[in-house]
């Protein structure tokens, strides 16, 4: 063995202190540069606020105290409209028909995706239809719920309901095509039967496509139901934008739009969670 | 020891087998400061430390000092994950040494540069460029004129047979083509250093015996220096001037491989051929199912 | 609008087993024999739920008289090319209903195509050119993935509020909706570039600008391509939203004015063309797209 002189003897040093070190100043590191990023942003939205007046652009500063001062009561609204409710009341009912919609159109998606992609009649009798309506913008749907419930709570999350549903069906479809020829083949060459492999194999292995999808639904899911409410709702953050425009209250506007921003990301990031702690096993 | 500025004529054309004496492997070569001359790529007790995101450290590669001449073809070999790839990404100059030096053509390296052309193991074609645009690339970089890159690249197409595919994409290639263009785009740039990390990994012995050809031709037409690393130690003996052997980061054995070029596969499985396989695998430890040194 | 929905019939199980017989019907009838299942289910449900109890008024129109609504497009028509406006007293007519789809749904795509426009070429162009910078690409990463996840189509009242009417507030909608989700896509796709492509060019003696735009770029094209969907997707649902509050032209509008009307039958056949739009649109976008990087594998 030719050496070079003052060669070390071991290949791998072990420094546990190190490995604590670097993971606790990475997660700093991400924070404080989340954190930046958004200071940036908040200062580009003051410099450009400072260009207009408020009734056009509004700063950070006045839209985040409005938020504080709309919370639990409008007073400016309280003489316009019959018992308008604050901020709170009106983003918890923006909040449960989003996130009620996108489980029940989860659910729904997940059995009829999979039900579509392993029943060949049902396949080639609903998927041309199916993936046509794929490509569908969904707020035309809001006249025709808008003349069949009229201002029914099922008015405004609908749209949300049926866009869930359709794009939870179409990637589980996927997903288990893409599953069901070899892991099933393997899993019944040990010997499982039909309803053990549907749970244990068929399940977990589309779960982090369809998070996925669901990730997707929730996103757009807010927009939906923020026009749905626009358009003709008693309660929720869209109508409270749509009464903030009429009285021309932009600051508020805005309020309204950064709180719905911000739950947005938080489901985001719990439902990512979610996903991410399901699929423990995926490397 | 010869100082081999001719640099054109392949070394094995000296007949006398020779082991390097001790000085020009720890490091303490005479070079005059400045000179250009002397050895194509030189390292001086270059080390190289990683650190993982775990925080871990890794030392890939341990005080190696080594010097290889213009014109050589060297190949590196060695059990993976042990320092291979790290020394020829230091000569790259993808990664900068821990300790040590870096020197190619008697400069420090400082980064990437067309003097020093790489054939990786994964494609890494462009794969929005037609072939011809491939091998153009490093020319159109360079600010080469149109003309000039036309003839070049029509040449390297015949040189590895590939004329009928000039207009083709690289998704319509086999690897084998792909490897033949990825090969024929580096010598285009006509570097004086070729590094080559495994790139024919996969493919089966025809083909590689088939780009091997293809490489040797590049190689005596343009008298650079290769820096070729594998696993394969039957590779390493149908190519190689002389032979590294790297294990945990340092070299663990060196020699050279006088056997007459063309290698004939008589050659491959003569005495000698034998000998030296002997001793690369007792270097790298492949005595498995016996107690040997890991 | 889903990107994901683009129409793909060919979506065989991925070991390639073929549990139960076709019947030998090949797959073109079966596609005709699912929206003949369709109209039937319509015509069912129009016959039998169609008319509300309550009011008596039409909510589901049956086939026919869907169909027929057509020449009631001739209402939206502006007049002029051989038919009149009818708001000035000229009579319904076919050539009429042609010109008034005609116009409407021309408006609605040029404000679609000129958002969509706008909005990939800045969101792609400035978020490459960003992302050059790898700590300004760190800093606005997460900023961009916030902007994208703000309900945009709730800023249409804000929108109708600071353009009034005019064109250019729709194009600007869609643009500014378009380019959050470009440019959020854009910052993650040079993030996962890999980076095996840069070295080699950088090892054949390219500059580090030439590298960026010539090698860096082609290779994020293909990664573009669900966000070009969803962006398309988006884009028709914002043009539509911002139609319905508030402006005077456009397939949405029809569609607004038709419902104050109660004409069940003209908004149904309004969401029917729309259908029909949408998945040509989807299609053509993806058959550009297709050939923009018929390179890649």
């Amino acid at each position: 063995m030719l050496e070079a002189p003052g060669a070390r003897s071991k290949s791998i040093t072990n420094d546990s202190a190190g490995m604590l070190r670097t993971a606790v100043l990475g997660a700093i590191k991400k924070v404080a540069l989340g954190t930046a990023g958004i200071a940036l942003i908040a200062l580009l939205w003051s410099f450009i606020a400072a260009g207009t007046i408020s009734a056009l652009v509004p700063g950070p500063i006045e839209v985040v105290r409005s938020i504080g001062d709309n919370f639990f009561d409008i007073p400016e609204l309280r003489y316009i409209y019959y018992s308008s409710g604050g901020l709170l009341e009106n983003l918890v009912y923006t909040v449960q028909n989003v996130i009620t919609s996108v489980m029940l159109g989860t659910v729904g998606g997940m059995v009829f995706g999979i039900a579509l992609a392993r029943s060949r009649i049902l396949k080639l009798c609903i998927e041309p239809p199916l993936l046509v309506m794929g490509t569908f913008p969904v707020v035309m749907l809001l006249p025709f719920f808008t003349m069949w419930f009229g201002t029914d709570r099922i008015a405004q999350y609908g749209l949300v309901l049926f866009y869930t549903f359709i794009t939870v069906t179409l990637v589980a479809r996927q997903a288990t095509l893409n599953v069901a020829g070899y892991y099933e083949d393997f899993a019944s060459s040990l010997g499982a039967s039909r309803s053990f492999f549907r749970t244990h194999v068929l399940l977990p292995a589309i779960v982090p496509e369809t998070i996925g999808a669901v990730r997707i639904s929730l996103a757009a899911g807010w927009g939906f139901e923020t026009v749905a409410e626009i358009l003709g709702a008693p309660l929720g953050a869209g109508r409270l934008i749509q009464v903030f425009s009429v009285a021309i209250m932009t600051i508020d506007i805005f309020g309204v739009l950064l709180c719905i921003g911000i739950i947005a990301i938080v489901t985001d990031a719990l439902v990512a969670a979610g996903g991410r702690w399901i699929v423990r096993w995926k490397d | 020891m010869d100082r081999p500025m001719e640099g054109l004529r392949p070394p094995s054309q000296r007949t006398s087998r020779r082991m390097y004496p001790e000085d020009q492997l720890t490091g303490s070569a005479e070079l005059q400061p400045g000179a250009r001359e002397g050895y194509a790529i030189e390292l001086r007790s270059v080390s190289k430390t990683f650190r993982l995101e775990t925080g871990e450290q890794v030392i890939a590669v341990d005080g190696v000092s080594l010097a290889i001449r213009p014109g050589e073809l060297v190949c590196v070999l060695g059990p993976s994950g042990q320092g291979k790839s790290t020394l020829l990404n230091l000569i790259a100059g993808f990664i900068k040494p821990s300790e040590g030096e870096v020197l190619v053509g008697g400069r420090p390296v400082t980064g990437p540069g067309p003097d020093r052309g790489v054939v990786f193991q994964r494609d890494t074609l462009f794969s929005w460029r037609r072939v011809e645009a491939n091998i153009a690339f490093g020319l159109e970089a360079r600010g080469v004129a149109a003309a000039e890159r036309r003839k070049t690249v029509e040449r390297y197409l015949k040189l590895i047979d590939l004329e009928r595919f000039a207009k083709a994409w690289p998704k319509q290639l086999s690897g084998g083509m792909r490897r033949r263009v990825a090969i024929a785009t580096v010598f285009a740039n006509k570097p004086d250093v070729l590094l080559m990390d495994e790139p024919f990994v996969g493919l089966d012995y025809v083909r590689r015996a088939a780009l091997h050809k293809v490489m040797l031709d590049l190689w005596q037409d343009s008298g650079c220096t290769i820096f070729f690393v594998t696993h394969d130690i039957d590779e390493a003996l149908a190519l190689a001037d002389r032979v590294f052997v790297v294990s945990h980061g340092r070299i663990a054995f060196e020699a050279t491989v006088d056997l007459d070029r063309p290698r004939s596969t008589e050659a491959l499985v003569s005495a000698d051929a034998n000998d030296l396989r002997l001793k690369i695998m007792q270097s790298i430890g492949a005595d498995p199912l016996t107690e040997g040194e890991a | 609008m889903t990107g994901i929905g683009t129409p793909d019939l060919a979506g065989e199980p991925a070991g390639g087993r073929r549990r139960f017989d076709i019947r030998g019907l090949s797959p073109r009838s079966y596609v005709i024999v699912s929206f003949l299942m369709i109209l039937v289910i319509w015509e069912v449900a129009a016959r039998t739920l169609g008319t509300s109890r309550a009011t008596g008024a039409t909510i589901i129109p049956d086939i026919t008289t869907t169909l027929s609504a057509f020449i009631a497009y001739s209402n939206y028509w502006v007049g002029g090319l051989g038919a009149g406006d009818t708001r000035m007293g000229a009579d319904e007519t076919w050539w009429g209903a042609v010109l008034g789809l005609g116009y409407n749904l021309g408006i609605t795509l040029l404000r679609l195509a000129g958002g969509l426009a706008v909005g990939v070429v800045l969101g792609v162009g400035i978020g490459f050119v960003i992302s050059w910078s790898g700590l300004l690409r760190s800093l606005l990463s997460f900023p961009a993935h916030f902007l994208r996840m703000m309900p945009l189509l709730a800023l249409v009242p804000l929108f109708a509020m600071w353009f009034s009417n005019k064109n250019v507030g729709s194009i600007f909608f869609v643009a500014i909706a378009v380019f959050v989700l470009m440019f959020a896509a854009t910052l993650n796709a040079v993030r996962n570039a890999p980076p095996y492509q840069v070295q080699f060019a950088r090892s054949l003696g390219a500059s580090a600008a030439f590298v960026y735009f010539r090698v860096v770029f082609p290779s994020i094209l293909p990664e573009l391509r669900s966000g070009i969907l969803l962006s398309l997707g988006f884009s028709w649902n914002a043009t539509l939203a911002s139609e319905f509050l508030g402006q005077r032209y456009g397939l949405g509008a029809i569609v607004m004015i038709a419902q104050e009307f109660g004409r069940m039958d003209l908004i149904m056949l309004s969401a029917l063309i729309c259908i029909v739009g949408a998945s040509l649109s989807f299609a053509l976008a993806d058959r550009l797209f297709s050939w923009l990087v018929r390179w890649a594998e």
